[in-house]
């Protein structure tokens, strides 16, 4: 039900953890080419935060579930932003022919 | 988030469902779920409507009733919005003359029903109605086999926006964002065999999932810095007894947050995507997007922010940032664009900038004034889309140069589009002007940074006055273009817009419903600029009960919790 958290290893761990999941995440989101990579960098940092979520949970309120509540609320929304988000690639692809995020140049100014 | 098993299961035992809805104070979600009875129903009827069209399939319901239905999606939208309106109205009532001075928590402590967010669906629903009245004609002609899945996405995003009002917990918070956003994404990229509406809506998806990204985890480390709390209700009280280790994450997170919200409503370091998303998407798409979303979201971050206003320091510098900073990049941006959507797009931005100024200081007027701006900007935003969809389709081009001389051809239209235009740049007799005057003389006694604010906004605005009129110059005072000359003939040889409409062609101008889209957002730009003082006092009762409700949570003022009616009121309601 719940990662448990020793006292070996305390939250800052787990935040610090998040952080660069989290940090990965934007980078591959801001350099990354492939569309269907930009979508996975999306969820990495979804996932991130679900780490920070559950491990603030367990360290601040042990007794109270709602951060863990709240993770599988986020779980549910990523899924759905990753199938929105590969019909849209897919869609994009039968216009252009492309997953290339720099063959995109339609819309500038 | 609270949840009572023990009040369900009381309510199971007692069969006493009724008494159990109303202690939850579900009745103040009627409106909300009206719209989604409405988006399901146009789901599971649009399922009826593919078999007529194409192979029929042999267990198909051959009900006229059904088949009416299904063709009808606009007509069930339009019917449960209006439905949904007409009950936000019965809930002044009960707060007129209820005094329910601290609102209701609906659903464990997940929705706050008070005047705010009273108010704020009132004008989220009859903005959304214009919209509706918006896409009718243009649904119909670019995506009619598609017509009930468009609407029951537009529903759902606004179900989204509507929820947003009046959340008050970081779940129902991001869970309702998410909902407007994902819902956006694809109406964007509704138009799929256009490669620019589809790009758009991948610009959409790719900003907007890492902004909620950064505003979840925002969200998260707020919720430790709380002490295990999601609760916006509680964030007062737990700033302060939160874990130690967090506390330097603090403005962190407030950065964070704030970078989601700024997202949704578009203020400067996070404003990338607007004019692309603008420009690609459906216009009436594009018009909900600039009136509901960044409404909703606005609402919500007066809700976030003001539990900061004890520890005002750290909120006021990024705020005032993000709004000069919105206010530099719109107003300056927008000078040199040739694309009226574009245009519109960093016009929005600049708007951003000034509603923002308005939440540096955490006073009730000046957060009231900020929601009359917002009020005022449903109809003027709306009408200037309209006029937009209007020209694009007559000229066949959304290039201001393009537009030149159209008054000669459309003397109405082009009236219309220029008072909408002055509205936007704020001029007298219009609502505009009233709300950039409220919004102004509110932050002007503050403080001398307000002060100093206040005179870079009007610089601001003074500047949007040279695009706005430049487009009104370029439609009334210059000579007609090709694209004008071309429509000019076509009305010379009897085949102009007003009967090519009555043969079912794609002129949206002939069409009723664009026609009343147009009336309701100029009546509300020229109404609200007359009504303004009971709206403006509709507002400052809202913030002010607002701030009430948050201080009664206090400890050093704690109040006993009023009980009206046998029914508990927020502040005893939030942690049983």
């Amino acid at each position: 039900m719940s990662v448990a958290v020793t006292p070996e290893i305390g939250l800052s761990t787990y935040l610090v953890l998040a952080s660069i999941l989290f940090g990965l995440g934007f980078m591959g989101v801001a350099t990354g080419r492939h569309l269907m990579r930009t979508l996975m960098c999306v969820e990495l940092m979804l996932n991130a935060v679900n780490l920070a979520l559950v491990a603030i949970n367990n360290t601040v309120n042990p007794g109270d579930l709602s951060g863990q509540v709240f993770a599988i609320f986020v779980l549910t929304v990523s899924a759905a932003e990753a199938a929105v988000g590969i019909a849209i690639v897919i869609a994009l692809f039968k216009n252009t022919g492309s997953v290339d995020a720099d063959a995109f140049k339609e819309l500038k100014g | 988030m609270v949840f009572s098993a023990d009040a369900l299961s009381s309510a199971l035992l007692d069969n006493d469902w009724t008494g159990f809805l109303l202690k939850q104070g579900v009745p103040f979600l009627s409106p909300e779920f009206i719209l989604i009875l409405t988006l399901l129903l146009i789901i599971v009827l649009s399922l009826f409507s593919v078999g007529k069209t194409e192979n029929k399939p042999e267990n198909a319901i051959n009900s006229p009733v059904v088949s009416l239905l299904a063709s009808n999606s606009w007509n069930l939208a339009m019917g449960g919005t209006v439905l949904a309106l007409l009950t936000v109205i019965a809930h002044y009532f009960l707060f007129f003359f209820n005094h329910f001075d601290v609102g209701y928590s609906v659903l464990y402590g997940m929705f706050k029903a008070d005047l705010l967010s009273v108010a704020s669906r009132t004008f989220l629903l009859v903005g959304f109605i214009i919209v509706l009245l918006m896409s009718k004609r243009y649904v119909a002609t670019f995506m009619a086999k598609q017509a009930s899945e468009f609407f029951a996405i537009l529903l759902t995003a606004f179900t989204g926006a509507m929820f947003l009002c009046g959340s008050i917990d970081f779940v129902s918070a991001f869970v309702s964002l998410e909902t407007l956003g994902i819902s956006s994404y694809l109406l964007v990229g509704y138009l799929r065999n256009n490669q620019q509406s589809t790009e758009a809506s991948l610009k959409y998806l790719v900003y907007g999932g890492a902004s909620s990204a950064l505003f979840l985890f925002g969200l998260a480390l707020l919720y430790g810095l709380m002490g295990g709390s999601t609760s916006l209700e509680t964030l007062p009280l737990a700033l302060n007894s939160g874990v130690k280790e967090l506390s330097a994450w603090l403005p962190i997170a407030l950065v964070l947050v704030m970078a989601g919200v700024g997202f949704k409503i578009s203020a400067a370091p996070f404003h990338m995507w607007t004019p692309d998303v603008y420009e690609g998407a459906p216009t009436p798409v594009t018009a909900f997007l600039s009136v509901v979303s960044k409404l909703a979201a606005f609402v919500f971050a007066i809700r976030f922010l003001l539990p900061f206003a004890g520890h005002v320091g750290s909120v006021t510098i990024l705020v005032s940032l993000l709004a000069l900073l919105s206010m530099l990049v719109g107003n300056t941006i927008a000078l040199k664009q040739t694309n009226i959507k574009r245009l519109l797009a960093y016009s929005t931005i600049a708007h951003a900038g000034y509603l923002l100024l308005g939440l540096t200081v955490l006073q009730y007027h000046s957060l009231a004034t900020v929601l009359f701006y917002l009020f005022t900007y449903v109809f003027m935003n709306l009408g200037a889309f309209a006029c937009v969809l209007v020209t694009s389709d007559l000229l066949k081009t959304e290039t201001i140069a393009d537009m030149a001389g159209l008054g000669k051809a459309k003397p109405m239209l082009v009236a219309m589009f220029s008072i909408f235009l002055l509205g936007l740049a704020g001029m007298p007799i219009t609502a505009g002007f009233f709300a950039k005057l409220f919004l102004f003389q509110a932050l002007v006694t503050e403080n001398p940074i307000t002060l100093g604010m206040v005179l870079l906004a009007l610089v601001a605005s003074t500047v949007s006055i040279y695009y706005y009129l430049n487009v009104i110059r370029t439609m009334v005072v210059a000579e007609p273009s090709d694209a004008v000359k071309a429509l000019m003939g076509q009305t010379e040889s009897n085949a102009g817009c007003a009967l090519m409409a009555g043969g079912g062609t794609s002129s949206l101008c002939g069409s009723t419903s664009m026609r009343w889209a147009m009336i309701l957002s100029l009546a509300g730009t020229l109404l609200l600029g007359v009504l303004a003082t009971p709206i403006m006092t509709v507002c400052d009762v809202a913030m002010y009960e607002l701030i009430q409700a948050g201080k009664q949570l206090e400890p050093e003022s704690a109040q006993p919790p009023a009980n009206v009616g046998g029914v508990t009121t927020s502040a005893s309601s939030t942690n049983p």
